[in-house]
């Protein structure tokens, strides 16, 4: 389509389409389970477990930006195979990184079912009791697989006008809840020893899973610049979302009410009155508004495990394509894999492990491999001009 | 117990499966290479015969008039044209003597030129010895010594003047059948503003658009499209502000269209837009040339065609259609207002039956108690699920809103009544329908009525059924996977390279002043810069 | 583009028509449980009598025009027994010919013979259930929950509707606690205090509130009235209570009351780690009360210049809700021993290391040394000027 499509503008992401990016992302299902899973451990003092968990996600996407500012407009798939084998050994890199990139995608495949799963389980609890769950997880792949069919730009369009969607519900239940608060609930501040805040912080991490979908997407970003900033944004933001709805769901149950319910959010949702609205018990609203969050970590693991895909084997669109819909039935088993609820919420901690490794470990060796090849370089470099 | 089984199923067959696939992923690579190959070939031959197709197409129409050089003798040039137009009855060939004795005919189309100027300064000051004046006296005067150019000025409505020993024949320009004038535009009316709107002639139209754009920057680019139409098109767009490439962009797809007849605008929309499968409208068509002209200030490109009152807008996105010229006639509070209130009836006329049917039949707890009783009461007699109570009353709605605009102008208003009072208070009354189904309804078609732009109000209409046949499976949840697919949609959009969803996606702050909110004009101080203008600054600073 | 569309709507197309709609169920085919009652069956020790009350919608006036009008019969009450609360809906299930449906039950009447023998038995299915309410409003019945549901109030045309309306329009005022199933659920999970539940008794045409019932570990074990109620109110939640009537001193009799508008309530709490030789290392509270309030009634004028009549106004008013307090933290402390001020998560929240670890605080309320002080400031005299 001439010179229209050239325009380096239209194919790259700003850095408020990175954000939201970043943040429609990490806002998934975690959050509905969120203040139960923070208080668990850390009672009292859950809502700083999403404060103190950041620090470990905030040092990622620092790596993964500085990672990509390294290698401008190439993604982890492309670049990863010449931090391995420089630029001359093109083979011996693609080989070596293959598996650092299978263990990304795969991972990032298995959480991707694993939120349509999650998600599934709750609308099945809560709103639609007589509708298979299959039905529902499908209807989800349904939405990614429309989205893999578009081009990447389309991506971060939908993420940024899903962003206001996903964010106001969460803020408005987080606040109006506040008027039911207790605030005595959140008191003692500290009463576990510090090794459990750690542990608790820890765990709180996989609550930030997803943002690893930046090895990706940074490569498109618009300045090679703000790659810092937008995931530093897109995490902070985040952060704000999680304490404060961990908080509100504190001040109003208080810790020991957060362990017995399953999904606290939507308890919180349904316990909320809002004076003058029409409508009553607006946890079937929450969920249905809910769906655009979950959609977009869903269908953004997939994309980019799609678009992964599609560059490890130097593809074009029409791989994509088919391959987002061939892709959907292992990702329809790894999804109904899980037998039960119990066995569910332990895969997603054992994913949340996972996570970590891959989202943090694999960045570090890549940056650390890339420094020693730098001072290596600078040394020939130096001995070049010596000699 | 079902996933249970599934896993069952995996576990059992995982044995057999793995040697399997280990040699598919082997053969996968060539199998893929020669599917692909397979796949190229059947494109390029479906490429071949679109393009056989459409020279043949082309073969039968204008072009089939040989572009040869006339002759200097009148009798041979009379026989060469009387031929091309197959001895056409309306045909008029005046033959007469010019002053100085040479034979000379006049030839043009009965109907479509002004008797007067024909005879009065054509005739009158060739033959008249009286008259000094040596050419015809009308105000365009051109000659050709084509065949194929004085064909097509016969038939656009010109004299063509042909002089015995001059292989050049003349052109006048005579153009002047009845036209319909200058009349209020019929389907976007304003309470404030100019009521003057486009008119079916092309130069009238244009006319229009100068006389409120008096700038020397103002292009007018003529294209005909058409093969068997020939209709006249002008590209028209204000140099210095519009984006070149948009320009050529146009222009190229203008050029490449190749359809033998081009009736109305709406031929050219479909013919250049970008996406052909989307409900949306991606160019917008309007009737008001101070809509036109507020949009090439804009940066926009207008498509003029001849023949038609509905001028193209193009690139559009989202948001313009549903604004109206009206609002930068009021002051901004009043626009602003009624910018939400339509954005409000644009969510009502999407949303309102389905959220009926998700609220009645999934999720009666969101309804408060009281009024959960009264509508079961009224739905109690009700042969339908809700489903189909909305279905049917929305296409009911539909065929009376397709009948009140086909009816001739007294007759509507009348069917109108008939239908949404008679038929829908006797429906109620007969427990067909319950009441609060014939307010949803009711309310669902006045708020589809206050988008100004037709094409995307039936747009909305037409996705409120997928939606409703969601809602009714799904419920709410339904909804928002339909909502997410349309967004998906819309973010896929793109008119002339503009995404059709700015200035919400990609962001805009600086054309976001003019979307929802209409800013006073103090700080519209500079265009919309989605659609790239190159002259970015709109008004100057306060005059202090 | 095309392809996609048209395979979308394809699917579309044979979702709708081969899987049918799993959820859908009209209102009418349900039938919408207004209220549930929960009693014991006399005689049969390990049975629940469960009570619904099903408005008819035809039977309602105003809903559709046609066959409304006379409110004698526009609900439904039925009866049945189970084992547990699902058993009896189940039950309930056979003898209906719609689906049960308790996405509108606002009420939960729970007599107070279930509620001494202990809620742990039936609160479980109510937390379990998707379909219920948060916002539900759980209260104890003097007497017979059935009662309560078989009520005719004549006002309105579903009796339970006039109770919830009651309580709501009260909690609104702030003399009634704002007690819903939510509420209760946190109470009864958290460890520091425990949960109480609107009273109320049912008579044959109305419904009286009586107070709230105090429970200790889910098992009810007495009541408050109304007046100690109040002053549970302003002192746990800040609410306003209801109107003061108090006595004029003298010989001449007559009554002045109150209405408090504004309460202002501060914890103060005393005690720290190093102090403390007594049962309690010197840790203790004194609830500070202030009101601002009006005088709307004085049956009797009272003698004396103006500034002298406010301040002994004051001070009787003072004295009397210092009274009606001090009588409540007795009742509770002493009687129920049941922490329902929210005590113990202030003590647990603010001493934790120095107090909360080291006593049993369900033990220790007994005892715990409360004091109460209030402040009352006369703002108005209504309309009147003496």
């Amino acid at each position: 389509m001439s010179q229209l499509g050239k325009d380096p503008q239209h194919n790259t992401f700003s850095l408020w389409q990175m954000t939201s990016l970043i943040t429609s992302t990490l806002i998934g299902v975690g959050v509905l389970t969120l203040p139960r899973t923070t208080t668990e451990k850390m009672f009292e003092a859950g809502w700083m477990a999403p404060i103190l968990g950041s620090v470990l996600t905030f040092f990622a996407i620092w790596l993964i930006a500085v990672l990509s500012r390294r290698f401008p407009g190439l993604t982890f798939i492309q670049y990863s195979r010449i931090v391995w084998g420089g630029h001359e050994q093109s083979r011996l890199g693609f080989w070596l990184s293959l598996p650092w990139i299978m263990m990304f995608l795969i991972a990032l495949f298995v959480t991707t079912a694993i939120t349509s799963r999650i998600f599934g389980e709750v609308v099945v609890t809560a709103v639609l009791m007589d509708t298979p769950l299959e039905v529902i997880i499908v209807s989800m792949f349904v939405l990614a697989v429309i989205l893999c069919l578009h081009e990447i730009d389309t991506l971060a369009r939908v993420n940024e006008i899903l962003f206001p969607l996903i964010l106001f519900p969460i803020l408005f239940i987080a606040l109006a809840s506040f008027q039911k608060a207790e605030w005595n609930n959140i008191l003692p501040l500290i009463r576990v020893p510090w090794e459990t805040i750690i542990t608790g912080a820890f765990e709180t991490n996989f609550s930030f899973q997803g943002y690893e979908i930046m090895l990706i997407f940074f490569a498109f970003a618009h300045e090679n610049t703000g790659k810092v900033k937008a995931g530093f944004y897109g995490i902070g933001i985040s952060v704000f979302v999680y304490t404060l709805i961990v908080l509100a769901g504190i001040v109003v149950f208080g810790h020991e009410e957060l362990q017995r319910v399953t999904w606290p959010t939507l308890e919180l949702v349904k316990s909320t009155q809002v004076p003058g609205l029409i409508l009553e018990r607006l946890e079937s609203a929450f969920l249905a508004v809910w769906v655009a969050a979950v959609f977009t970590t869903v269908a953004n693991g997939y994309y980019a495990v799609i678009y992964g895909l599609r560059q490890l084997l130097k593809k074009g669109m029409l791989f994509q394509r088919i391959a987002s819909i061939v892709l959907i039935f292992p990702l329809f088993f790894v999804a109904i894999g899980p037998q039960n609820i119990v066995e569910l919420f332990k895969m997603t901690s054992l994913i949340g492990y996972t996570t970590v490794w891959i989202s943090v470990v694999s960045p570090l060796i890549h940056w650390l491999i890339m420094l020693y090849r730098d001072r290596g370089r600078k040394r020939e470099k130096g001995s070049d001009a010596h000699g | 117990m079902f996933n249970g089984r599934f896993t069952c199923s995996i576990r059992m067959k995982r044995r057999v499966f793995y040697p399997f696939l280990g040699t598919l992923t082997t053969s996968d690579g060539t199998g893929g290479r020669a599917l692909s190959q397979f796949w190229k070939a059947w494109e390029k031959r479906k490429a071949s015969l679109r393009n056989a197709a459409l020279t043949q197409h082309a073969n039968k129409s204008m072009e089939s008039v040989p572009d040869t050089i006339l002759s200097s003798s009148l009798e041979e040039n009379l026989a060469l044209l009387e031929k091309q137009l197959g001895k056409s009855d309306d045909l008029v060939v005046r033959r007469f003597t010019v002053k100085n004795g040479t034979e000379a005919a006049l030839l043009f189309i009965d109907g479509m030129v002004d008797r007067g100027v024909v005879s009065e300064y054509i005739i009158r000051f060739m033959a008249s010895t009286s008259v000094t004046y040596e050419k015809p006296a009308v105000n365009e005067l051109e000659s050709t010594d084509r065949l194929r150019q004085a064909i097509r000025n016969i038939l656009s409505g010109n004299a063509v003047l042909v002089l015995d020993g001059q292989n050049k024949v003349f052109l006048n320009n005579t153009r002047g059948w009845d036209r319909r004038g200058v009349e209020e535009p019929k389907t976007e009316s304003v309470v404030r503003g100019p009521r003057d709107g486009f008119a079916e002639t092309l130069c009238v139209n244009s006319a229009l658009i100068r006389s409120r754009l008096k700038d020397p920057n103002l292009r007018l680019k003529h294209f005909v499209v058409g093969q068997r139409t020939q209709t006249d098109i002008y590209v028209t767009y204000i140099e210095g502000i519009a984006h070149q490439p948009i320009v050529q962009e146009i222009c190229r797809r203008v050029e490449n269209i190749n359809i033998d007849a081009i009736l109305e605008s709406g031929y050219i929309e479909q013919l250049i837009q970008d996406t052909r499968w989307s409900p949306f409208p991606q160019i917008q068509n309007t009737e008001r040339p101070d809509k036109v002209v507020a949009n090439l200030l804009e940066g926009k490109v207008a498509i003029l065609v001849d023949g038609t009152p509905f001028a193209l807008i193009a690139p559009a996105v989202f948001s313009q259609f549903y604004q109206s010229p009206e609002d930068y006639y009021e002051r901004f509070y009043i626009a602003t207002f009624i910018r939400m209130i339509r954005g409000v009836s644009m969510i009502i006329a999407l949303l309102m039956p389905s959220l009926y049917i998700a609220f009645s039949s999934f999720h009666p707890e969101m309804i408060p108690s009281r009024l959960v009783i009264a509508m079961a009461a009224g739905r109690s007699t009700v042969p339908f699920p809700s489903v189909m109570e909305a279905l049917i009353m929305e296409t009911a709605i539909e065929i009376l809103r397709e009948a009140s605009v086909r009816l001739p102008g007294p007759i509507g208003p009348t069917i109108g009544i008939v239908g949404a009072l008679v038929v829908g208070e006797a429906a109620v009354s007969a427990g067909l329908v319950s009441p609060i189904m014939v307010i949803i309804v009711a309310l669902t078609t006045i708020g589809s009525f206050a988008t100004p732009s037709y094409s995307a109000a039936i747009a909305i209409r037409m996705l409120r059924f997928p939606l409703m046949l969601l809602a009714g499976m799904f419920g709410l949840y339904g909804i928002m996977l339909f909502i997410i697919i349309i967004l998906i949609h819309l973010s896929s959009l793109k008119s002339f390279g503009v995404p059709y969803l700015t200035p919400i996606s990609p962001i805009n702050l600086v054309a976001m002043r003019d979307m929802v909110i209409r800013m006073p004009f103090r700080w519209l101080t500079r265009r919309p810069t989605m659609f790239h203008p190159q002259d970015e600054i709109r008004k100057g600073g306060e005059k202090s | 583009m095309g392809k996609a569309w048209a395979s979308l709507c394809c699917l579309l197309l044979f979702m709708t028509l081969l899987t049918g709609c799993w959820d859908r169920r009209e209102l009418e085919e349900r039938t919408s449980v207004i209220a549930l009652g929960i009693d014991l069956v006399e005689g049969r020790q390990n049975l629940y009598k469960l009570t619904v009350q099903i408005p008819i919608p035809i039977k309602i006036a105003g809903s559709s025009g046609q066959g409304g009008g006379g409110n004698k019969d526009a609900v439904k009450i039925m009866s049945v027994t189970g084992k547990t609360v699902t058993d009896a809906v189940n039950n309930l299930q056979q003898r209906l010919n719609q689906r049960i449906f308790l996405g509108h039950t606002r009420v939960l009447a729970i007599s107070e013979d279930v509620a001494r023998r202990g809620m742990d038995d039936i609160i479980d299915s109510f937390r379990r259930d998707p379909q219920i309410r948060r916002l539900m409003w759980p209260v104890v019945v003097q007497g017979r929950a059935a009662d309560l549901l078989e009520m005719k109030p004549g006002l309105i045309q579903i009796p339970v509707v006039f109770l919830m309306d009651l309580i709501e329009n009260g909690t609104k005022m702030g003399t009634i606690p704002d007690q819903t199933m939510g509420e209760y659920l946190i109470q009864t999970s958290n460890e520091t205090l425990q949960p109480m539940l609107n009273y109320v008794q049912a008579y044959k045409d109305d419904v009286k509130w009586k107070g709230v019932a105090v429970f200790r570990d889910q098992k009810m074990v007495g009541s408050l009235n109304d007046i100690h109620t109040w002053a549970l109110l302003q002192l746990r939640d800040e609410k306003r209570g209801g109107d003061v009537i108090v006595p004029l001193p003298g010989k001449g009799g007559g009554y002045i009351s109150f209405r408090p508008h504004f309460v202002r309530t501060k914890l103060e709490m005393k005690g720290s780690h190093a102090t403390g030789q007594d049962n309690h290392s010197g840790h203790g509270v004194a609830y500070l009360c202030e009101i601002q309030g009006d005088i709307i009634e004085m049956t009797k004028n009272v003698e004396g210049s103006p500034e002298e009549v406010i301040v002994m106004l004051q001070k009787l008013i003072k004295k009397e809700m210092e009274k009606r307090a001090r009588k409540m933290l007795d009742i509770l402390q002493k009687q129920y021993n049941s922490d329902i001020l929210k005590l113990g998560l202030a003590m647990r929240g603010h001493h934790y290391a120095d107090y909360w670890r080291k006593h049993d605080w369900f033990k220790d309320f007994k005892q715990f040394p409360i004091e109460v002080k209030y402040t009352i400031k006369l703002r108005r005299l209504g309309m009147e000027m003496h």
